[in-house]
């Protein structure tokens, strides 16, 4: 059962059905997060904000002329000051992601591709920078942090894009980012942390820099946690060709026991390494992730 | 109503127990789940819940029709309408009694033993048709199934053992037509010494047929199927002229007893023991002795084992002793004494005295014959006559009509070409119309070391059959200096040719056998190297026609019993032992070696053997039986297309398909 919203407009069962990942963003931030987040500060810049009322004394080099000479009132042009954050996006597309579970919504992948999507707007609507590193060992997408509605609409582009194949990144495609890393930057990692917890230290050590934020969002699926019911089932995975035929009943106390020390471990490597961690299920809405997020950046 | 041709496979409907048990006991685990990772997974016991119940019952019956398709499909169905009612109620029993008479039976008493079996079955009280099959004449004779047994009484009193080209595999396969194909029970009872020789290639499918074989061996004594002892025989016998009147006699002597054995061996010639000698034969061993006696007195001998043993048809051997009378021959030539005539007289005679075997003088000059024919004075005995440098002289003596009336009369005449007057010989030849060829010429190789050669032999000429590998190569390395080129007339046949396709001989045929050969080069040294060469007598036999080869011992030819052959105009054929005389021809018919051979079968092997691989009901309907194949429709394909449309479709419902794997329940089965 999905589990009851904040609103509706967060409830993942209906968002999976939007196909535009910008609309779905404007939909979920605007309906829900309004006014929980710092907006585009005005300041000197060269993208257009807004038209106000002239105040007296203020520099005439801002009134709008055009204006004046049609409506015979005095406005001025604001513009968004250019913002120094950065945020950067990691986006996990290896084959596991792609899990969805018989009850779940959507795949967790999907659920990620939203969560990124939303997170990237509320950073566009704050002017900040968004940079992106996605996929899996097999393919990989880049993109350099840039701000403008151009670039956001590249940003939710390539996450709408990837398709979940391979194995984890390679650490090749990591030294890469932490080498282009801007001087600033905060960073949300979405993905389901199933493999290769012991290079999490290495690949994340970034984040013991003070110049650095770092968000780690798990994405499970409902029944990753509790196996399926089945009498029996001969389970394969997505990243390997290994099979293995089991009882799931008879061995769901087990997992679960298993998969909590993995949680556990997880938890323990986040907090070495300075990184915010948080689990969220694809039946959970999204907004469990986007307070995780507004949080961390001390807006909500 | 469906009957089936291997009933036996319908014990394969046990299997039907299969999917039965493997629906109660196991749950297969088809459904596969993906997962995004392992690691935390661990195996575990499958549990067996079908246990108390099928879980699908629509799956566990097409298993169930499946394995049924199966166990039909291998008992091979029939169709068959219903017989007759009245047929059905009339059961038919046939019996046929094989008679083996080869002479291995008249040893060992096998061949009183067996017909007083055969008699004891005429007498019994079975109510079955009975037939007969044994060898009458050295011919097949049947009595067909249902004769009166009183008329098979007499058959049987009427047959001897004999040797015959008809073997036991023709008795075999002639008995298995003979019962009717409606008879409910089919006994074939096969009387025999089951004497390997005869038996060991013998081959049937009876139990295929539905018949039902029944072996009984005979002349093996208290133990039915052991090998037989106390058997010598004269296995060769051959005469050889000493000279001075004198003629040995030589005998080979085998003994096929695992044990020593003392024999007195004598040869009998007119009617009297002329010499006898003791002999020790070893253990499965052979002994020769030797006799010599006057060859003047007696055409024929007998070798002959004194006492008594097991087969006694094999103790004695007879032989003629009387050397044949030789063949003669002769020659014209010019009445002047020419030296290159005389000389290849020479040649051609030694050829023509050396022809024999070695042991008879098989040719014999007889000079006074040829005078006499060259004089026209009747037909003297001359078997063969040869013209050497023919020419002018033979028409000035008018010499054709002698020699027309000589080959007419079924002689054997050879021309050589003279050493000039070419177009007078040619004429002498064509113009009598005793030979039709025209002369163009003589050639003359320019250079010795480049003579003419023969070239290769037409395939299936009778001079191809003779000359084969090293004798083949001799006659192609013979060298021809020079000869006549002539080309052939009407009548005329060319057997050699050199290699530029020019005769080198040719030849006609005449009324009664006669022959005539014309060599276009003489046989002198200046003309060929062939007189010099191995191959030379046998060319000179062949294309004259004197081969002697096929002759045995004593001039005869040897035969053994059973044997057919043809000489001329006249088949014989060998009966029974002894000597015989056909026109001219010498027989020697002598008792098969094989027969005296004491090996005998195996019963296992012979069961194997005459019954065949498979073992079905005797009341089977024969597969090619064409009037009863009608009435039996294969039902075969059906159950085979039914077989494999419960497979598709059981694949078809157990595996799980695709959409459920993530999404839904699995199917338990």
């Amino acid at each position: 059962m999905v589990q009851t919203s904040d609103s509706p407009l967060l409830d993942p069962a209906h968002l999976a059905r939007i196909e535009d990942l910008i609309l779905l963003a404007k939909v979920v931030v605007n309906g829900n997060f309004f006014g929980l987040h710092r907006s585009r500060r005005q300041g000197h810049g060269n993208e257009f904000f807004q038209y106000r009322n002239y105040e007296l004394g203020e520099d005439l080099k801002n009134v709008d002329w055009k204006v004046y000479a049609k409506r015979g009132e005095l406005v001025s042009k604001t513009y968004h000051k250019p913002s120094n954050a950065n945020l950067m996006l990691v986006l996990d597309a290896s084959a596991s992601m792609a899990f969805r579970g018989p009850s779940s919504p959507c795949s967790k992948f999907r659920y990620a591709q939203m969560l990124a999507a939303c997170l990237a707007y509320l950073a566009h609507r704050q002017g900040d920078r968004i940079g992106l590193l996605g996929g899996s060992n097999g393919s990989l997408r880049w993109m350099f942090p840039s701000s403008g509605s151009e670039s956001f609409k590249s940003i939710v582009s390539g996450i709408g894009s990837m398709v979940p194949s391979g194995s984890d990144m390679a650490d090749g495609a990591w030294h890469k980012f932490k080498a282009n890393l801007p001087a600033q930057a905060t960073v949300v990692v979405i993905s389901d942390f199933l493999e290769n917890e012991e290079k999490l230290k290495e690949r994340l050590s970034f984040a013991l820099s003070p110049r650095y934020d770092c968000l780690c969002v798990q994405v499970l699926d409902p029944t990753e946690e509790d196996l399926p019911e089945a009498d029996a089932l001969r389970f394969y995975e997505l990243e390997g060709v290994r099979e293995v035929s089991v009882s799931p009943a008879r061995i769901r106390a087990l997992y679960r026991n298993r998969l909590g020390v993995h949680l556990e471990s997880l938890s323990s490597i986040m907090a070495s390494t300075g990184c915010l961690f948080t689990t969220v299920r694809t039946k959970d809405d999204l907004g469990h992730g986007i307070r995780r997020f507004l949080g961390m950046r001390g807006v909500a | 109503m469906m009957e089936f041709g291997q009933p036996l496979a319908l014990w394969t409907g046990l299997a039907l127990g299969l999917p039965v048990l493997a629906h109660l006991a196991y749950q297969t685990v088809s459904q596969r789940f993906a997962f995004p990772t392992l690691r935390f997974l661990s195996f575990s016991t499958i549990p067996r819940s079908g246990r108390r119940k099928p879980s699908d019952w629509a799956l566990l019956l097409l298993r169930l029709l499946f394995f049924c398709a199966l166990t039909l499909l291998l008992a091979d169905p029939h169709w068959t309408e219903p017989d007759d009612p009245r047929q059905e109620s009339f059961s038919i029993s046939e019996c046929l009694i094989v008679l083996d008479c080869s002479p291995s039976m008249g040893g060992w008493g096998g061949w009183e033993e067996g017909v007083r079996y055969a008699r004891s079955l005429l007498r019994s009280d079975d109510q079955s048709r009975i037939g007969l099959l044994a060898i009458r004449d050295g011919t097949l004779a049947e009595w067909s199934v249902g004769t009166e047994r009183s008329d098979l009484a007499l058959a049987l009193e009427e047959l001897e053992t004999q040797s015959s080209p008809w073997g036991i595999q023709a008795m075999i396969d002639r008995g298995a037509d003979l019962f009717s194909p409606h008879a409910s029970e089919k006994r074939m009872i096969l009387i025999s010494d089951f004497q390997k020789s005869s038996w060991q290639e013998v081959t049937g499918s009876f139990a295929e047929r539905g018949i039902e074989v029944e072996l009984v061996p005979v002349g093996h004594g208290d133990d039915p199927w052991a090998d037989r002892s106390g058997n010598q025989a004269v296995v060769d016998c051959k005469a050889s002229s000493l000279g001075s009147g004198k003629v040995r006699v030589w005998a080979a002597l085998r003994n096929w007893d695992d044990r020593v054995a003392e024999r007195v061996v004598s040869v009998f010639a007119g009617g009297e023991s002329r010499q006898s000698e003791r002999i020790t034969l070893p253990p499965l061993g052979t002994e020769q002795v030797q006799f010599v006696l006057s060859s003047d007195d007696f055409a024929q001998a007998v070798v002959r084992l004194e006492g008594n043993d097991s087969l006694a048809t094999d103790d004695n051997q007879s032989l003629w002793i009387l050397p044949p009378a030789p063949k003669s021959f002769g020659f014209w030539r010019q009445p002047a004494d020419n030296p290159v005539d005389l000389m290849e007289r020479q040649f051609l005679g030694a050829a023509i005295k050396s022809a024999g075997d070695g042991v008879w003088m098989r040719w014999r000059e007889n000079e006074d014959g040829a005078d006499a024919l060259r004089a026209g004075g009747g037909m003297p005995s001359l078997d063969f006559l040869m013209i050497v440098g023919l020419s002018g002289w033979f028409e000035d003596e008018g010499l054709s009509d002698p020699l027309l009336s000589y080959l007419n009369a079924g002689g054997t005449a050879l021309i050589t070409p003279p050493e000039d007057s070419y177009v007078r010989m040619n004429r002498a030849l064509r113009e009598p119309k005793i030979l039709d060829f025209s002369f163009s010429g003589k050639k003359r190789t320019a250079f010795p070391m480049d003579p003419f050669r023969i070239d290769v032999l037409p395939e299936n000429s009778s001079l191809a059959k003779v000359f084969s590998g090293d004798s083949s190569r001799d006659l192609y390395l013979a060298q021809i200096l020079q000869f006549l080129e002539v080309e052939e007339g009407a009548g005329a046949r060319v057997p050699l040719r050199d290699r530029s396709l020019r005769p080198l001989v040719l030849e006609r045929s005449f009324a009664n056998g006669g022959k005539l050969v014309f060599l276009a080069f003489r046989m002198l040294p200046e003309w060929t190297d062939l007189p010099l060469r191995n191959a030379f007598l046998p060319l000179l036999v062949e294309l004259c026609s004197l081969d002697q080869s096929s002759l045995e011992s004593g001039g005869a030819l040897r035969m053994e019993s059973g044997e057919k052959t043809e000489l001329g105009q006249v088949v014989f054929h060998a009966k029974g032992k002894g000597l015989h005389q056909v026109e001219n021809q010498r027989i020697e018919v002598v008792h098969p070696l094989i027969e005296s051979m004491p090996e005998l079968m195996k019963p296992k092997e012979l069961r194997e053997a005459v019954s065949g691989r498979r073992l079905l009901q005797p009341d089977k309907i024969p597969e090619d039986d064409p009037a009863l194949a009608k009435a039996s429709l294969p039902l075969w394909p059906w159950f085979a297309l039914s077989a494999v449309l419960l497979l598709l479709v059981e694949t078809f419902l157990s595996t799980p398909r695709s959409s459920l794997i993530s999404h839904k329940e699995a199917p338990r089965a």
